[in-house]
């Protein structure tokens, strides 16, 4: 198995710098995406955020299940919002023609709206906490999460389940081979979900012990034994994270300046076609 | 010969459970010993390891009573991190002691996590990487390994903390038998060439008789028996009573020592050569 966690090593900026500066970027990213109410700024924060992770990561920041996932979720909420939101009530064209389905009713042009401004905040908020997790080898993300003054045990459980996912992923292969190889057949779907529940038990018996020995094996080796552990890389707070955290702070100070002084920037009142929804009309 | 380890009338009781894990406990190991433990399922074997580096009673809690020494240590008086430098455990599942990115950095992990300098660390490690001889997976990821491989990263990482006594609980039982050699060859070679007191429990008595030079039998949290191969091996019935292998050529020796009366009271041989040996003369 190659990668027990999400982490990607590399020699990017973001690998480089300090897991609390991520932090911050991760933060600033968050409120600026939810400052205004309109597609257009979430959107361009997105693609802001997705030219980080690859510089970060390269292909795997477009490729890995999690960036794919994010973009399922915009559709979805472009679909059901479109359909379902009770701020609509400009019918969308298609082709010349409203969409309407039974139950749900009209597709509506404020619904899109809706749907794509929260899509695009979702997004741009968990891509740049995969542009964290991606550049952060996990005992760092732990570090990091406890110098902020997260509970020791709680980052402690953190790192855990970071890694018991993908063991346990594989023991159920390896339960699921044992199994078959003493002449469970499963034939339909049905059997199959029925062969799931001998599964279980072992796996968690299996995991539960793991948990046991980790946690055993981490005390034993010192891990939280100090607030300042040796830095094995040396990862430092350095000029680079200030300018890094000054950029992210300046844009968030422009962000909320304009955010008092227009307002939330929102045209969703005045929606008349398609191309209204992502710039006044 | 300095005591390494020593416990005296320890016992210990897991926190919400009637019965006892330890039963009064007396043990002194001496410097440099091998020493092999054996015993059926929940005899108490693991939870004597777990003693043995303040496991219990710093992250167990439940009732102990007696004292643990490690060096002269008393264990209550330390943290687990703490006596690490002292005494180093592995486990018998070699992926759930591994959580880093590299062999390296595995190994560097618990000298960084005592904070000890950069410098020393890098020396550290070069030096268990070549003892174990596994310095050409440093940059491989730990979970890319064998199963013998990955178990000679943990034994190198629990080294890099530099203590004096290894205690290892069944490290071979998720192992082949290749992976099983390898490391019963890695674990001897640290006990004769560093030095290194070895507490291994194991449940693979035939190669246990031929590396250990002291074999301590526990069942119900008790020791019943505690000597040299050969007399421990001796005591066939109470042994095969819980379940238990005796060596196949002790058996042997059992059989012939019944027949002919061949060996007295001497020790019986625990391996192929002692056999030859024994028979030859006679
Ligand atoms: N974490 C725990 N909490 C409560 N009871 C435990 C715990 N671990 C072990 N025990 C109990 O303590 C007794 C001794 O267990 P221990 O694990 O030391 O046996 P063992 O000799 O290592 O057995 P095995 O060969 O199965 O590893 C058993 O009765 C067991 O059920
Ligand atoms: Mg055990």
């Amino acid at each position: 198995m190659k990668n027990i966690t999400l982490y990607q090593p590399g020699n990017s900026i973001f690998h480089y710098c300090d897991s609390r500066t991520k932090l911050v970027l991760i933060l600033c990213f968050a409120v600026l995406a939810f400052l205004y109410f309109n597609p257009l700024i979430p959107l361009a924060l997105m693609l802001v955020v997705l030219v980080l992770n690859v510089v970060a990561t390269k292909s795997y920041a477009l490729t890995n299940a999690l960036t794919k996932l994010f973009l399922i979720i915009i559709l979805f909420f472009l679909v059901i919002h479109g359909f379902t939101n009770p701020l609509g009530k400009t019918p969308a064209v298609f082709w010349g023609h409203p969409l309407t389905i039974p139950f749900f009713g009209t597709y509506t042009l404020e619904g899109a709206y809706y749907g794509l401004t929260f899509g695009f905040r979702i997004a741009t908020v968990a891509l740049i906490t995969l542009l964290y997790v991606s550049t952060t080898h996990p005992i760092e993300v732990v570090r990091g999460l406890v110098k902020l003054g997260l509970p020791y045990n709680f980052g402690f459980m953190i790192l855990m389940s970071l890694q018991l996912i993908p063991i346990s992923n594989r023991e159920a292969k390896t339960i699921i081979s044992a199994q078959r190889a003493r002449g469970l057949v499963e034939h339909n779907l049905w059997e199959k979900l029925k062969s799931l529940v001998p599964l279980f038990v072992p796996l968690v018996v299996s995991s539960l012990e793991r948990m046991e020995t980790m946690a055993m094996a981490l005390e034993a080796r010192g891990f939280g034994y100090t607030e300042h552990p040796t830095q094995l890389h040396e990862v430092k707070f350095t000029a680079r994270d200030i300018i890094i955290i000054a950029s992210a702070i300046i844009l968030l100070v422009i962000g909320l300046v304009l955010r008092f002084k227009y307002g939330r920037l929102s045209w969703i009142d005045h929606l008349n076609s398609w191309g209204n929804i992502f710039w006044p009309g | 010969m300095k005591a390494a380890l020593t416990f005296n009338n320890v016992s210990y009781r897991y926190p919400d459970s009637q019965e006892m894990a330890l039963k009064g406990i007396n043990l002194t190991v001496t410097e440099g010993e091998f020493v092999g433990i054996i015993g059926p399922n929940a005899a108490g074997k693991s939870t004597l390891c777990r003693a043995a580096n303040g496991l219990i009673p710093h992250s167990f809690s439940g009732d102990l009573e007696g004292d643990i020494y490690v060096n002269g240590i008393n264990t209550k008086e330390k943290k687990p991190a703490q006596l690490a430098e002292y005494v180093g455990l592995v486990f018998a599942d070699p992926e759930a002691q591994l959580s880093q990115m590299t062999v390296w950095e595995e190994v560097a992990f618990g000298p960084a996590n005592l904070g000890i300098p950069r410098e020393e660390i890098f020396k550290r490690v070069d030096l268990m990487l070549g003892l174990l001889k596994i310095e050409k997976m440093r940059d491989r990821s730990p979970f890319n390994l064998s199963g013998g491989e990955q178990q000679k990263v943990a034994i190198a990482s629990v080294l890099a903390m530099e203590p004096r006594i290894l205690v290892l609980d069944e490290p071979t039982s998720n192992l082949d038998p290749r992976g099983t050699a390898e490391v019963f060859a890695a674990v001897k070679e640290l006990n004769k060439k560093q030095n290194i007191t070895v507490i291994m429990v194991e449940h693979e008595v035939e190669l246990l008789a031929e590396h250990a030079d002291r074999i301590i039998f526990m069942d119900h949290g008790q020791i019943l028996l505690d000597g040299p191969p050969g007399e421990v091996f001796r005591q066939v019935e109470l042994i095969q009573k819980t379940g238990m292998n005796i060596p196949q050529v002790t058996e042997v020796a059992q059989i012939l020592d019944k027949e002919y009366g061949v060996w007295g009271n001497k020790p019986y041989p625990v391996t192929i050569e002692e056999l030859y040996a024994c028979l030859r003369n006679n």
